[in-house]
């Protein structure tokens, strides 16, 4: 019995140095420090070991200047060549809020999640926010930028959400000019359905 | 004031139609056209072409071995790697470029099959395009102004060859697809990316194309391809013999750009303004085919380039040359060899040519003052909450960049004479959400940005024109943990059809730099994901070494001294 609980034990730790977890609030430092990446130090699975994106996932919604905001946070694990990663991916329907107008200003609700047009996750910061990459509809004429999202423990059904603007452009790409901004760019307060 | 509501309410309601449908042309690459109702433009792949039956059994019959059509007695090899695929309610079509060896450097060809909807008749032809200006492979978009001469010539296949020894001349009704973005001088181009997008722009532009089947093509409408439509006339033309008209085929059609043989721009330049004018005028296009072809017959010789240019001197001053009989001796002595060891001040490109050493140049603009002066600015700007830079144009001007309200990035346009730029990327800084009170930290990558890189291509593409030494065009970062230059040595002549969009390069971008150290991300961006050869990055030191940086067999980055 005893043989047969070490042996197991052996396997368990094989298995863990083969996988090379990182929780995935250590993410940061991977980001912080600008010259090494997760490869160096040969990790292969960006975990959210202990379920912190939990609070983020489902659906939100919340109005700004407007504008009706509905946004679908879900968790995935996306697989690179030789590193799995748990992130959240975001999707979203943004709407006239004013009546008789009922055309979407942008809709990615149907997007597959590859989608360049989904919000993808890259990690989270040491104040608990969570921060995504944002590239929109018209992302090569500027709609681009990091998203922040955060949710308190005291108000699990209440979460800020604010897009800090990159705004660049790709030329040639954008043929438009500099695209209007359909993101909350001051921050919005949104409610968990 | 209810006006303005009213106003503001119809503005919405315009804007956020163009964003539908916008968006719904991402998501299909659909182009709507209000006059030809839906137009579908994309690119495909040979194997996605080849998996419909009847296009697959009709491209079997005229082309051999997948790759080759018989032309009279010649062979004229088929490209397989970029087919656009175009389809209206009445006619779906397959272009593709041809690799014709014997044309001249501003000629090129496509080959088209056309289906007729309605009739489920399958025909093809080829397009002679013979420019009559140059080919903007570098205007402000991808599109590419066209202004020549437009030749159709149907391909004989088995299934018609009773009715094509009757000497029967074949019209076509040509509809290029145009796209006019009302970008100034070259307000019309060829529309064959979706670079154009916007609905309103896209339309059709007609003309009628007549050729004696199986004889010279011994008609050839002069088709303005930047100007309107062209009259149709269902008559018969051409001066063939006991011909029948067999009218109402119509082919619609996008031009694939050609390679185009950059030897023959590189002369043109070397043009005064009024022999370039004179060179490209419409009724020229006899003068333009055979000094092209003696040129390349010469294989670009500097004797043959110099005979070239004397000839159009003595033509543009109202001179006489017999072009069927141009003598050089000299001209073919000097084919191009192939270098084995590179003159000083020189390095191999990863094409092995012997291209100028671009360390020297960098060294130069280290020590120039202007640019001393620039980067001390630009580095105690880089704690700013915006970037800030500048471009420099060929007349030495430096332009200030600017940063759309509300951005933080600055735009890099550059112009048809920008020379490189230079600009900051930030340190992380707390960025305020004033709604929530709460402060978050932005933390900027501290290297070139996938835009920057674009824009940097759209400078070295255009030096091919414009008289900026490849070697002087620079794009330069200045960041708190690095400065950072980008040269090329490439070939501008690249095939832009190979980048992608900024869409694709997000998330590819993102997971390298997530995965490597920032230099090695960089260059595996690059190599992997750009895919242009000839992007050389430098790291410029404060003590003013500079490094060439690179990635070894083995993936990592390898520093050498300038």
């Amino acid at each position: 019995m005893k043989k047969i609980f070490f042996s197991l034990i052996v396997v368990i730790n094989i298995s863990c140095k083969a996988q090379n977890i990182l929780p995935i609030e250590r993410m940061i430092n991977y980001i912080e420090d600008e010259d090494k990446g997760l490869l160096d130090d040969g990790i292969s699975y960006v975990k959210d070991v202990n379920g912190i994106l939990n609070k983020f996932v489902g659906t939100w919604k919340g109005s700004y200047q407007n504008k009706n905001y509905e946004f679908k946070i879900s968790k995935n694990t996306k697989q690179e060549v030789s590193i799995k990663k748990d992130r959240l991916i975001i999707r979203y329907k943004i709407t006239d809020s004013r009546s008789g107008i009922r055309l979407a200003i942008a809709n990615t609700l149907n997007l597959p999640t590859e989608d360049g047009y989904i919000i993808t996750g890259d990690y989270l910061a040491r104040n608990g926010s969570y921060v995504l990459d944002y590239f929109g509809l018209k992302g090569e004429c500027g709609q681009n930028g990091t998203m922040f999202i955060n949710v308190k423990d005291t108000t699990p059904n209440l979460m800020d959400l604010f897009l800090h603007v990159k705004g660049e452009i790709y030329h040639p790409e954008c043929t438009t000019g500099y695209a209007a901004q359909v993101m909350p760019i001051e921050g919005i307060t949104l409610t968990k359905q | 004031m209810k006006r303005l509501n009213v106003k503001r309410i119809l503005a919405i309601v315009c804007y956020s139609l163009v964003l539908v449908t916008l968006y719904n042309c991402n998501e299909e690459s659909i182009i709507e056209n209000p006059q030809e109702n839906k137009v579908l433009v994309e690119d495909i792949d040979f194997d996605n072409f080849y998996k419909k039956q009847e296009f697959k059994d009709f491209y079997n019959q005229v082309i051999d071995n997948k790759k080759t059509l018989r032309r009279g007695t010649q062979n004229i090899g088929i490209s397989t790697s970029l087919i656009k695929h175009i389809k209206n309610k009445e006619l779906e079509t397959y272009t593709f470029s041809v690799e014709k060896k014997n044309l001249a450097p501003n000629q090129f060809e496509n080959l088209v099959i056309t289906k007729n909807l309605s009739t489920n008749e399958i025909s093809a032809a080829f397009l002679k395009y013979d420019m009559s200006t140059e080919l903007l492979l570098d205007s402000n978009g991808k599109p590419y102004p066209f202004q020549g001469t437009l030749e159709v010539v149907p391909v004989a296949q088995e299934n018609i060859e009773g009715l094509l020894s009757k000497s029967t001349t074949v019209c076509y009704n040509v509809g290029v697809l145009m796209c006019n973005d009302n970008r100034g001088e070259y307000s019309s181009d060829h529309q064959v990316t979706e670079a154009c997008k916007d609905p309103s722009h896209i339309y059709t532009a007609q003309s009628i194309e007549c050729n004696t089947v199986f004889s010279a093509p011994s008609f050839t409408d002069e088709t303005d391809g930047g100007g309107g439509s062209v009259p149709i006339d269902s008559g018969t033309s051409g001066g063939s013999s006991s011909s029948t008209t067999t009218g109402g085929t119509s082919l619609i059609t996008a031009l694939i750009p050609p390679t185009l043989k950059e030897q023959w721009f590189e002369m043109t330049e070397k043009l005064t303004d009024q022999q370039q004018r004179f060179l490209y005028k419409l009724e020229n296009s006899d003068i333009r085919k055979k000094l092209g072809e003696f040129f390349e017959n010469n294989n670009f010789s500097k004797e043959a380039e110099k005979l070239v240019i004397e000839i159009i001197e003595i033509l543009a001053n109202g001179g006489d040359v017999d072009l069927d009989n141009i003598i050089c001796e000299e001209c073919s002595d000097t084919e191009i060899e192939e270098q084995v060891t590179c003159s000083p001040g020189q390095i191999k490109n990863h094409e092995g040519k012997c291209v100028v050493d671009p360390c020297k140049f960098i060294k130069l603009q280290i020590q120039n003052p202007n640019y001393t002066e620039q980067a001390r600015e630009l580095k105690r700007k880089v704690g700013l909450k915006q970037e800030t830079g500048y471009q420099q144009e060929k007349d030495g001007r430096q332009i200030k960049l600017e940063v759309e309200d509300g951005g933080h990035a600055v735009d890099i346009k550059t112009g048809r004479e920008t020379v490189g730029f230079i600009h900051t990327h930030l340190n992380n800084f707390t960025k305020y959400n004033s709604r929530t009170r709460r402060e978050e930290e932005v933390k900027p990558i501290k290297m070139f940005s996938p835009a920057d890189i674009l824009s940097f291509l759209e400078i070295a593409k255009r030096s091919r024109f414009n008289g900026v030494p490849q070697h002087l065009v620079y794009g330069t970062l200045i960041s708190s943990s690095g400065v950072y230059t980008l040269r090329f040595t490439g070939n501008p002549a690249f095939n832009s059809f190979n980048l992608k969009s900024a869409k694709e390069y997000k998330e590819s971008y993102k997971t390298l730099f997530e995965n490597n150290g920032k230099e090695k991300a960089f260059l595996l961006f690059l190599k992997n994901e750009i895919n242009v050869p000839g992007i050389d990055l430098y790291r410029i030191r404060d003590n003013g070494d500079v490094e060439k940086k690179t990635l070894d067999d083995n993936g990592r980055v390898k520093t050498n001294d300038c």
